[in-house]
């Protein structure tokens, strides 16, 4: 039986009146790949948000393993929990190969040598081993975003959440990317995606969700769900991606 | 002569009450008279670098000189005791009297009723004239009546009686004072104003280094109704006490003729009269020859205010960058829903704490915080005004160096603290390592400009005694009459310093990778 690494159960979050998730309920198992789609405002990223704890969720549970977060340290939970963001939030103060120790360093108090090879070992897999001494700001959009999630995986994570991490790329830059991450999925590496690149998601998950105000409407491997599609509200969503 | 006006300092006398019961008539028991004087009040005390045999040493900042200080002497040989100068700003002599910083005032300061009541003095130990001083080229130079001012322009020496006396004018036109000779005298040759009031002596001083200027005295009954002579201040509720009757026989038994000898003398030496350059005499001399001659005869003074007021600067800059990025961080700690109830209070309170530092030393004039700090505490730690002065201006420069760390952290994009977050920094690392990094880079300019600020305001210390480079300068321009010369030496010394340090902080601003910003006040 496969083990289960987030378990998301009833999840609830609201900013202001506006209830986002409604009753999520979702799960991510070890070496899964899972895409989430959905239309802008669907909530995709409030739930990845939540898992990372970076929103705390109004009403529901998180459990990691069988823990519910609530009783975990939460600096150490987010370390086990990776999270690539759409805007890359790379550290503008410091240099590549420092984006990618610091973490290392403060929280998992590895030493500056270890932290180095581990950095310079992740730099490489992403193919940014040669920019390591560039300050961060002056790499470009792909560039970035492949230090960031070398600067994710330094922490070995046990599942790396993914949102919308080519939407703000230039087009000549998304396939680097997009590539870097199949790659992973390849290794067995967990993660749960929100995109809006279906060819890679058909290509690349083991499941594909599908979310629409605040709610996970389909749920199925990614045959079920682009071929099989069982709901209008999916219908819908996918006939305006393929025309 | 000269009068306080109500005001900071009668707020001041209040919070002094409450702080520091006085208990004693002096609380130096010891065997020095302690005199307060502003030594830049020619002829009746002036500061110079010729140690006379009349002048008393006043430490770095040179010796002070003149008529007060002659009648000190005298007195405190009389009292077999040692004679120490204090040099402070009109203002500050009060506050000092009543510390018990000084045992006396000899300041060439009129008792009066308003005055009475926080000071007590002795009877008068010189008594002079109230006269005008004008152009003397202007019809005013013939006048002998105070009426025929009527429709003139008069000016008076800010917060002293000089100003108030030009009421008796009728319709005259009463301009705003100014709070020096060196100014009004500007003013007058100006043609802003058409005279000022003066004390005689020290109209005397004035005309014998501005040839220009003349003095208009007054015929019987015609003149100001003013009282002229001028007393020794003891503290509030000496009167009585062995101390006093000691001065006031002291003072009694120095003569009439002594004390004219003295006041002779102090006029002969007093500086203003210039030493003639290649024979020329001083009412001679070109505007840049006086400059010239100030700034070679006078050096030794303006690099002593030079160095006060450069550590006060940095001191001041250092130490409230420090106090700022406390203050600034604490005040940017959000509060968050996940945090424990304990730390939510805490944060409330740093928060308040952080606010109210903020608005009290960003809302209120330096200059009344130090006094407020400086003899609040005076009895407690028995500080000097040089170490007050640092302490003072660190804490004020925080005020705005907290805003500017705030305004700073606030200024980093929200993905900073979220990329720190997913990597399970905590909120202290993330402060620590991204964001306040990024904050006080983005805000190097506005904290040099802190610099360029307090090198100038540092000037604001004079009330508590801090002899820096603006209060050496009116002790110059005090001593010599030689007003607009001795401030543009001051100018020109200010604006080397800004200069300088403008220059350095481009260097350290490139150096961190900061685009060059192309305005910056000075
Ligand atoms: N911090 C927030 N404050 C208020 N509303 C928010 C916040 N974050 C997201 N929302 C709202 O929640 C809804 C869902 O947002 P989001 O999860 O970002 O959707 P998606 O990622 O699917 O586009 C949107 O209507 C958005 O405006
Ligand atoms: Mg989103």
């Amino acid at each position: 039986m496969e083990q289960t690494i987030i378990k998301v159960d009833h999840l609830k979050k609201s900013f202001g009146k506006q209830e986002v998730l409604k009753e999520v309920n979702f799960h991510i198992d070890k070496g899964e790949v899972i895409s989430i789609l959905g239309s802008s405002g669907s909530g995709k990223s409030t739930l990845l948000r939540c898992i990372n704890l970076l929103e705390i969720p109004d009403g529901g549970h998180i459990y990691f393993h069988q823990d519910d977060v609530k009783s975990l340290e939460l600096n150490h939970y987010r370390s086990k929990v990776g999270m690539v963001f759409q805007s890359f939030n790379l550290f503008d103060n410091m240099n590549v190969l420092e984006n990618c120790m610091i973490g290392q360093v403060k929280v998992l108090k590895r030493s500056k040598e270890d932290a180095k090879a581990k950095a310079l070992f992740y730099l490489e897999k992403v193919g940014m081993k040669a920019f390591a001494n560039k300050p961060s700001t002056q790499l470009s959009g792909g560039q970035k975003q492949r230090v960031a999630i070398a600067r994710a995986l330094c922490m070995e994570p046990e599942v790396l959440l993914f949102d919308e991490p080519t939407s703000a790329l230039d087009p000549e830059m998304v396939e680097e990317v997009l590539k870097v991450i199949q790659d992973l999925a390849k290794e067995g590496l967990t993660m749960a995606i929100v995109t809006h690149e279906m060819q890679f998601a058909k290509d690349v998950s083991k499941r594909v969700i599908f979310m629409d105000q605040g709610v996970i409407v389909e749920e199925g491997s990614p045959q079920e769900v682009f071929e099989q599609t069982k709901h209008e509200r999916t219908k819908a969503f996918l006939h305006r991606f393929n025309n | 002569m000269k009068k306080f006006r109500l005001g900071i300092v009668s707020l001041f006398m209040l919070a002094m009450l409450v702080g520091c019961q006085s208990k004693q008539a002096r609380v130096n028991d010891d065997n020095t008279f302690v005199v307060g004087m502003e030594c830049n009040y020619t002829p009746f005390n002036w500061q110079t670098m010729d140690a006379s045999d009349t002048a008393v040493s006043i430490g770095g900042a040179g010796y002070c000189d003149g008529y007060d200080v002659m009648i000190a002497q005298d007195l405190a040989d009389r009292l077999d005791q040692k004679l120490e100068v204090k040099k402070l700003a009109w203002e500050g002599l009060l506050p000092a009297l009543e510390s018990g910083e000084i045992d006396a005032i000899i300041a060439g300061m009129t008792a009066d009723e308003t005055r009475e009541k926080g000071i007590d003095f002795t009877t008068p130990y010189y008594e002079s004239e109230m006269v005008m001083i004008t152009r003397a080229s202007g019809e005013e130079a013939s006048y002998d009546d105070i009426q025929q001012f009527g429709g003139k322009h008069v000016i008076g020496q800010k917060s002293t009686n000089y100003d108030t006396v030009i009421d008796q004018i009728e319709n005259v036109n009463h301009a705003t004072p100014k709070a020096t000779y060196p100014e009004m005298v500007v003013a007058l040759q100006k043609m802003e104003v058409d005279g000022i009031t003066a004390e005689l002596p020290v109209a005397q001083g004035v005309v014998a280094s501005n040839p220009d200027l003349t003095i208009v005295h007054f015929a019987q009954d015609k003149g100001f109704d003013i009282d002229t002579s001028v007393s020794i201040g003891l503290k509030e509720g000496s009167r009585g006490t062995e101390f006093f009757e000691e001065v006031q026989q002291a003072l009694d038994d120095i003569s009439e003729d002594q004390r004219n000898s003295y006041m002779d003398r102090a006029r002969e030496n007093s500086p203003e009269t210039g030493e003639p350059t290649d024979g020329v005499a001083v009412k001679d001399q070109g505007f840049f020859t006086k400059v010239t001659n100030i700034a070679k005869q006078y050096w030794p003074l303006f690099a002593y205010g030079v160095q006060i007021t450069l550590i006060l600067a940095f001191v001041g800059t250092i130490f409230g960058l420090l106090i700022g990025l406390l203050l600034g961080t604490l005040r940017s700690f959000t509060i968050e829903e996940s945090d424990a109830k304990l730390v939510k209070v805490l944060k409330r309170i740093a928060h308040g704490f952080v606010g109210l530092y903020v608005w009290v030393l960003r809302g209120t004039p330096m200059m009344v915080q130090a006094f407020f700090i400086y003899y609040l505490l005076k009895p407690i730690v028995h500080w000097n005004p040089l170490t007050a002065g640092m302490i003072i201006i660190s804490v004020n420069t925080g005020a705005y160096m907290a805003e500017i760390i705030r305004a700073g952290i606030q200024s980093i994009d929200k993905g900073q603290t979220e990329g720190a977050r997913s990597i399970g920094m905590s909120n202290l690392q993330t402060m620590f390592f991204i964001i306040l990094p990024q904050a006080i880079k983005n805000q190097l300019p506005s904290i040099g400009n802190q610099l360029i600020v307090n090198i100038k305001d540092s000037s604001m210390l004079n009330v508590i005694g801090v002899v820096d480079l603006y209060f050496q300068s009116t002790s110059v321009a005090g001593s010599v009459y030689q007003f607009s010369e001795t401030f543009f030496v001051t100018s020109l010394v200010y604006l080397f310093l800004t200069t300088i340090a403008t220059v350095i902080l481009n260097l350290i601003e490139k150096r961190m990778g900061h685009p060059k910003t192309l305005e910056r006040g000075v």
